[in-house]
């Protein structure tokens, strides 16, 4: 770590830091051990992935033990149908996902950007959502959505939606989807409005000001001046979001789980169900690094949009 | 944005506030009125959208249910240990990556790196692992993987706080015979507690609701209260009336919490980003 001549130490102090490790030492000392931690962190359980993936090991078949069998695990994975679904579903859920949340957290924002007495605590109560965790929503949707009985259910039977609800909400491959995807949004949404809001507030009011003298009506100032100034702030809530919905889990997991069919199985829950309920550790890896794989190259794709952007 | 609003526009907006606060809250307001229903009322048809009189039941039967105290001892414990855990190691290195730019920008790069990683893909790693080493239905686990996949989060709010705090403060205070320790924990910790605050309520916020690594990793004993919440709802009978008995008291603290760092809140969101 310390490489080359170290630069001269100027020695304000007698302190006991110094007496003992010398100045620059401590400096060392004191990040070492969560870097130490980190770095292992990272690598101890990815490189563990990586090998697991590369084997043939079940543990309903301790007997067999773990046995290394090259890319096996990756030439099946890419024939198996099951993956390519959940591969599919995971990728309709994500960007549904992402583009209704971005969407209407934008909306809002504006919406609730009018220097107006109640605004803040308007968006406060906003955030609530978003402030309750996902695996209690998860269980409160499930709830309201019980067939027949669950209060969104009655209130579509009210409205003449009966159809759906006879076979219930989350219990039919054709609603159990974008159900979820309605849930994710509600409770992330919060989110996007609040990144977008602190976007509006570094606006300077006078821009409007010059527009407005310009004769700039106030679609031009949203198209002309506020969108384009917000850009950043949105392209980084809805990077968060894309992250943040591809590792979606809890939420599925409680309320489907996965189900009906295969319908809202996304890769998380296949990996889990292969890798944890089968306990097939080594199949279950491989989806695993399959999942990490698209999620780098999710992050190089918004990383080069944002810096193309920031420069 | 406008100076002047119109009368009618102003009633227009808060008409639609209404609406939108109304649409978003309605399930927070259910599953509060929930969990003071009975069970014959929970699916009474027509729904009923205020229970008259209210009862206490699901409460009193959640507080007398060993499982439940148990595991909100468990995860409190797990909260706590995390939340020292990750202040032992993060406010340290954050100092040093602030104050020296040790690490300099390529550990920013890893610990973003670290951050990003979704935990759901690490499941299958870990809970080998945790079988291997004798590691599985342990509270100590839990806070070892919490502490990894909240620190780089930690340390990054951190370092953002501590370089808004001036070379010439901690200088002053080193001539006067400080310690580097004596100053981060006599200069640097009391400036920039509003920021700790809502670091610490971050921590403490992703490991009491945290469910996949906790479902996975966790049985009899060491089961924190969501996990035991998730029990609820695999046996035959579900439980409505306490399971939302059970999400009020789980969520209260941490929306009150939330609420209060509202203003560092997005800085949590962001912080994993730009620069």
């Amino acid at each position: 770590m310390q490489t080359g001549v170290p630069p001269p130490v100027t020695r304000l102090s007698l302190s006991l830091g110094s007496r003992l490790f010398g100045a620059q030492r401590v400096k060392y000392a004191l990040a070492l051990p969560a870097f130490v931690f980190i770095i292992i962190g990272i690598i101890y359980p990815t490189g563990y992935l990586l090998y697991n993936s590369l084997t043939a090991w079940s543990l309903t078949r301790l007997d067999l033990g773990q046995s290394f069998i090259g890319l096996e695990n990756y030439s099946k994975l890419l024939a198996d149908a099951r993956f390519y679904s959940s591969l599919g579903i995971t990728a309709i859920f994500t960007i549904a996902t992402t583009s209704i949340q971005t969407v209407l957290g934008v909306t809002l924002a504006l919406l609730l950007n009018r220097n107006i007495p109640g605004e803040g605590l308007a968006r406060t109560l906003l955030l609530i959502p978003w402030l309750v965790a996902p695996f209690i929503s998860g269980f409160n949707f499930r709830f309201m959505m019980a067939p027949n009985i669950g209060v969104i259910a009655q209130m579509l039977d009210f409205l003449g939606f009966d159809t759906i609800t006879q076979t219930s909400i989350l219990g039919s491959p054709k609603t159990a989807l974008g159900a979820l995807i309605l849930v994710h949004v509600w409770n992330g949404v919060p989110g996007t409005m609040l990144v977008v809001t602190g976007g509006l507030k570094t606006i300077p009011e006078e821009l409007y000001l010059a527009a407005r003298v310009d004769g700039a009506d106030r679609l031009q100032l949203l198209r002309y001046i506020t969108l384009p100034l917000v850009r950043y702030a949105i392209l980084i809530s809805a990077f968060l979001t894309t992250l943040f919905i591809f590792k979606a889990f809890e939420m599925i997991f409680i309320m489907t789980g996965g189900g009906p069919g295969d319908s809202t199985e996304v890769l998380a829950l296949y990996q889990y169900w292969v890798g944890i309920r089968s306990l097939k550790i080594g199949y279950g890896s491989s989806i695993a690094v399959a999942q990490l794989l698209v999620a780098f190259i999710v992050s190089l794709i918004y990383a080069r949009l944002m810096f193309s952007r920031a420069d | 944005m406008d100076q002047t609003i119109s009368r009618a526009n102003r009633l227009l907006t808060y008409a639609m506030w209404l609406f939108l606060l109304v649409v978003f809250l309605f399930p927070i307001y259910w599953l509060i009125v929930s969990s003071f229903k009975t069970e014959g009322q929970q699916f009474a048809i027509p729904p009923i959208w205020f229970p008259a009189p209210a009862t206490l039941e699901n409460y009193i039967n959640l507080f007398s249910d060993a499982k439940v105290i148990n595991s909100v001892k468990n995860s409190l414990i797990v909260a706590c240990f995390t939340l020292a855990a990750v202040a032992l190691l993060g406010i340290p290195a954050a100092y040093s990556m602030a104050r020296f730019r040790v690490g300099g920008s390529k550990m920013m790069l890893v610990i973003f790196t670290a951050r990003l990683l979704p935990p759901v893909a690490y499941i299958i790693p870990l809970f080998a692992i945790a079988r291997g080493f004798n590691l599985y239905d342990k509270q100590g686990t839990l806070v070892l993987l919490y502490t990894f996949f909240s620190l780089p989060l930690a340390i990054w709010m951190l370092v953002g706080f501590i370089s808004t705090i001036p070379d010439e403060i901690e200088d002053a205070a080193m001539i006067d015979g400080a310690s580097r320790l004596g100053v981060i924990w006599h200069v640097v910790l009391p400036l920039i507690r509003p920021g700790l605050a809502s670091v610490a309520i971050f921590m403490l916020l992703s490991s009491w609701n945290e469910f996949a690594l906790a479902v996975t990793l966790t049985a009899r004993h060491a089961r924190t209260l969501p996990v035991t919440m998730y029990t609820f709802v695999t046996n035959q009978n579900i439980a409505w009336g306490e399971l939302a008995a059970a999400g009020v008291l789980s969520a209260t603290p941490i929306v009150i919490a939330g609420l209060l760092v509202q203003k560092h809140l997005v800085m949590g969101l962001v912080s994993g980003s730009g620069k």
